[in-house]
């Protein structure tokens, strides 16, 4: 209570300051009055007591002032005096402030923006309550993340579990939505139909699924996404009710759900639809179908729950031992699932280069404001003079630098809005399109702007304040003094060495980038465009069907003019798209179960090795006559090969495997035989810097799947032949869509784009940060020779050359330069460190990085003091010994 | 006329005040007044003391501001007990007494004793 009511007094003081002021008078007054009255009636006569009790009240000014200061608002109202004080110098010094304020900008602005997507990459939210306590139920093995159960293991631990509310199915696939102009391509997740329970989502509009609604015996529905309900159903406000044709089958929408909805793995599709319905949904222990999901009960901990699975796991590892052989059971949160590790580091590393080159600005402000302090020492000295104690100076000084780096900070939050609004689409990081700037990066800009304004301001202002007024009265501005001056070379040192730091940091990962780009990935990409499908299993049920698709397509496709030649490859390398498969080799001993041999794996048609260009090295190409019912066949590449064949033929070899490794298809889970026929180059199946891996070949004809991606060889820039190739789709099968258009140049792109922005980012700081220390050394050494032009020319009276003048003021800078590079090349050896797991085919202590880096710098600043010495040279001594 | 109330413990100024206050209103040099006689003037209490131990309490809520005419028609600042102040002086009180008879102990305590 008494908070509140000294809260509400400071207030009444404040904003109604003459009256406070007037009663204040007044009371003295009356004070007086009353004082004088007393001492007359104890007989003094009245000049007397008036006189006395004057002498007892003391200066009623003093008495006032130390009325105010029981209150808060003196302090409010000292720091609102500084702050028009610091407004008014900063008006007086336009071009000073101008410099501050865009310096600051920039270097918060940055900081602002790059966090802004850490923000979003890092602190991730989750558009639903507890997502720490919603859990991945996984069964790991050697070779396998384990992240699809099967049906069958699905319901027993559903049934047997007791530390879950509930259980849910979910997987996401590509959908195909028909009835419009064209057919589309939509993100569905195929869900148990208490989904939306577990996550504790409600519809926006409508409802999600009843019980029983996600079994095949029900009535067909779907729910719609928030986000596709506005952009591809226009916002439709009728769309409840209406019917969608999706995979070739009619569902009725019963709910729309909310916009906050999306953005996470669980919440990123278009549309929601019954689990039963997903191509993926088989009842065979065998076949790892869906991902499981399931909600914590209230109390039980994560471990608890993990045991409680692992027992039932047991039980079925007991039951089916075929099926369940080398599995052990994980429990992954949502976070954890999502945390998305290969976005974290660059970005944490963007944060430190961009910290860095924030504390660079702050030294160079530091800097200025000591320069243009020496030149306000007359005024200071006034001031102090007249009675400002020290702390009142500090105070002040203090409150101007926190000023320019609050408008700096709000300027650069405006820049850092512009470019989180102008590249977020184009960052190849996984950054969610809500990378908006909200509260959080609201108070980290705040704490950046308090951080800068007192990290800059305090050690000018600190120094600033040490002095005699009596001496900074009488001497100008003349002798800035030793100590201004060792602490303005500290700046400087310490700036060169920051900005080494990020000068190797860049050189580094120039250097890798370069590695980068001369990877070869076994393929060449030059007009080869690609397009993925993903054929409805209701429409295309068997795999006589599946095959006839691909291959009249492939047809069609490669009669379009222009068109060289066309195949379909399960997955595109580096597209994203990848699968590994375990077989055997029946010419050596039965590996055991779970320390099977794997190896990437993927479906090609004929003529897919000349169309993406990667040569076959041996043997032969699939061709038509490797038909369905024709002996088994593969192609392996050359790392297969010498892997499990070192130095012999592996053509005429066999491997054996089971069909539902190879494709999920139903009832596929037939053990077969296949004779290598070829050997290919190796690939980039999966990343661009991965070595190469072992990969198989397998004709679609012989096991044919519903996705492909179809790879087409044009004769010139193939992206003018987009439309045609899709009608040559739909002259096929008109409801079929195509989607992810794009070169295999595209591909490639997309692998390195993350590590070229990287580079250029880190490289602009670096140059960044090179300038301004350069500014640094350049403003230190200018300085310096005009305060002592007198010095330099007494010297040259007394005999010393230009030339011993020229040395003397370069001396200075090697001094600096030789200090900074030390601290910089330190600090970059902890700096490349952090940076190791980024590199590619370059070691974190690269010695040409580091000389490279130290040198720029080190030149620069030199070449930055030649003017400055050319100029101590050149002083004349008459004149400037007559000047005084 | 010292910076400080003569002779007065710090922080006891306001329990004072607040106890004067406590018989009955009274303006400004009123309670110095009142101060010094009850101590039998060994309490001083000048302006510059006074006046900001007013506004402390004032703010703390525990004393009011009332304006009243005097005798001679001028407008005068009485302050009033509040009853947030009524209960601040009394465990105020409270405190004082328990601290100034464990000192008095202390004070009292024979060689032995100690």
């Amino acid at each position: 209570m008494p908070g509140l009511w000294r809260f509400l007094g400071g207030l009444r003081a404040l904003f109604r300051k003459a009256q406070v002021e007037h009663e204040l008078n007044e009371e003295l007054l009356d004070y007086l009055d009353q004082a004088v009255e007393q001492k007359m009636q104890a007989g003094m006569t009245r000049e007397q007591a008036l006189r006395a009790a004057r002498l007892e009240m003391g200066n009623p000014e003093v008495v006032k002032e130390q009325v105010r200061d029981q209150g808060w608002e003196s302090i409010a109202e000292s720091v609102w005096r500084d702050v028009r004080y610091g407004v008014r110098m900063l008006g007086r010094n336009p071009g000073f402030t101008l410099v501050v304020v865009l310096t600051l900008t920039l270097g918060i602005g940055a900081n602002s923006a790059i966090f802004s997507a850490v923000n979003a990459v890092l602190l991730k939210r989750y558009p639903f309550p507890q997502a720490d306590r919603v859990l991945f139920l996984r069964q790991v093995t050697a070779t396998n993340p384990g992240l699809l159960i099967s049906i069958p293991n699905f319901e027993d631990y559903r049934r047997q579990q007791n530390s879950f509310r509930q259980l849910t199915l979910w997987r996401s696939a590509s959908v195909n939505l028909t009835g419009g102009d064209h057919p589309e391509r939509v993100v569905g997740s195929f869900v148990s139909d208490n989904f939306f329970d577990v996550l504790r989502v409600k519809a926006a509009q409508g409802r999600t699924f009843l019980p029983g609604e996600d079994k095949r015996s029900a009535e067909p529905v779907v729910v719609v996404s928030h986000q596709a309900w506005t952009m591809r159903f226009g916002g439709d406000p009728n769309l409840l009710g209406r019917r969608l044709m999706l995979n070739n089958e009619s569902y009725t929408v019963v709910g729309i759900l909310p916009p906050e909805f999306r953005a996470s793995w669980l919440s990123s599709s278009d549309v929601y639809l019954p689990a039963e319905h997903s191509p993926a949904y088989h009842l065979d222990r065998n076949d790892p179908a869906m991902f499981v999901v399931g909600r914590l009960k209230d109390g039980i901990t994560h471990q608890q729950a993990l045991a409680d699975i692992a027992t039932i796991e047991l039980r079925l590892a007991h039951d089916y031992p075929d099926a369940m052989s080398g599995m052990h059971v994980e429990l992954t949160s949502v976070p954890e699932m999502e945390a998305s590790e290969s976005s974290a580091k660059p970005l944490l590393m963007l944060l430190a280069a961009v910290l860095i080159l924030l504390l660079i600005a702050c030294l160079n402000v530091a800097t200025l404001l000591l320069a243009r302090g020496s030149a306000r020492r007359q005024e200071l000295a006034v001031r102090s003079a007249l009675g400002a104690s020290r702390a009142c100076l500090v105070r002040q000084l203090l409150t101007e630098s926190l000023l320019v780096s609050v408008i700096g900070a709000a300027l650069g939050l405006l820049l850092a809005f512009w470019l989180v609004w102008s590249f977020a689409d184009l960052t190849p990081f996984d950054v969610p399109a809500q990378a908006a700037l909200d509260w959080r990066v609201l108070l980290f800009t705040l704490s950046v702007a308090v951080f800068t304004g007192v990290v800059a301001g305090i050690l000018p202002a600190l120094r600033l304040s040490r002095m005699n007024p009596a001496t900074a009265l009488t001497t100008g501005t003349r002798t800035a003094g030793h100590a201004g001056h060792r602490l303005h070379s500290g700046f400087v040192v310490a700036q060169m060495a920051l900005a080494i730091i990020l000068l190797v940091g860049a050189t580094l990962l120039v250097k890798s980038f370069r590695a980068l780009l001369a990877i070869h990935p076994g393929f060449s990409g030059e007009q080869v465009l690609t397009m993925e499908y993903r054929l409805p299993r209701n429409k295309y049920p068997s795999g006589v069907e599946q095959w006839n698709f691909h291959r009249a397509m492939v047809e069609h496709v490669a009669q379009v003019p222009g068109v060289v030649s066309a195949a379909v490859v399960q997955a595109l390398p580096l597209s994203g798209n990848w699968g590994e498969m375990p077989f055997t080799l029946p010419d050596r001993p039965q590996a055991r179960p779970g320390e099977k041999p794997t190896a990437l794996v993927t479906l090609i048609t004929p003529d897919y090795f000349s169309t993406i260009g990667s040569p076959l090295l041996r043997g032969r190409d699939f061709t038509e006559h490797d038909g369905p019912e024709a002996p088994r066949v593969v192609i392996v590449t050359r790392s297969f090969a010498q892997k499990f064949w070192p130095g012999q033929d592996p053509i005429g070899r066999e491997i054996q495997f089971q069909d539902s490794d190879v494709v999920s298809n139903e009832g596929a889970n037939q053990i077969r035989r296949a004779t290598i026929v070829g050997v290919a180059a190796d690939v980039k199946q999966v990343h661009l810097r991965d070595p190469d891996r072992p990969l198989i070949y397998f004709p679609y004809s012989q096991t044919p799947a519903i996705f492909g991606t179809l790879v087409v060889r044009a004769a010139a820039d193939p992206t003018g032949l987009t439309d045609a190739i899709r009608r040559a789709v739909w002259s096929v099968d008109k409801d079929q869509p195509v989607w992810r258009i794009r070169t295999v140049a595209m591909v490639l792109d997309e692998q390195v784009a993350p590590d070229r922005l990287m580079m250029w980012l880190v490289s602009s700081f670096g140059l960044l940060a090179l300038a301004l220390s350069v500014l640094g050394a350049y403003g230190l050494l200018s300085n310096s020779v005009n305060q002592r032009k007198q010095e330099i020319g007494v010297r040259m009276a007394l005999g010393a050359t230009p030339g011993s003048v020229l040395q003397w003021v370069l001396k200075q800078a090697v001094r600096l330069t030789f200090v900074g590079g030390l601290l910089g090349i330190a600090g970059g050896l902890v700096a490349a460190r952090f940076m190791a797991g980024l590199l590619y085919g370059v070691a974190p202590a690269d010695v040409t990085a580091f000389v490279l880096g130290w040198a720029l710098m080190t030149l620069a600043a030199l070449l930055a003091s030649y003017l400055p010495a050319r100029r101590a040279s050149r002083v004349d001594p008459m004149v400037t010994l007559r000047y005084e | 006329m010292g910076e400080k109330p003569s002779g007065l413990v710090q922080g006891t100024l306001d329990m004072l005040i607040l106890k004067t206050l406590a018989l009955e209103p009274m303006h400004g040099y009123g309670i110095g007044l009142r101060l010094e006689q009850i101590s039998g003037g060994v309490f001083q209490v000048n302006a510059g003391s006074l006046f900001p131990a007013f506004r402390r309490l004032e703010r703390a809520g525990w004393i009011k501001p009332e304006w009243r005419a005097t005798e001679n028609n001028r407008r005068a600042k009485y302050y009033v007990l509040t009853e947030h102040g009524r209960k601040k002086l009394k465990s105020e009180t409270r405190e004082w007494e328990t601290q100034t008879a464990a000192i008095a102990r202390i004070l009292a305590a024979s060689p032995g004793e100690l």
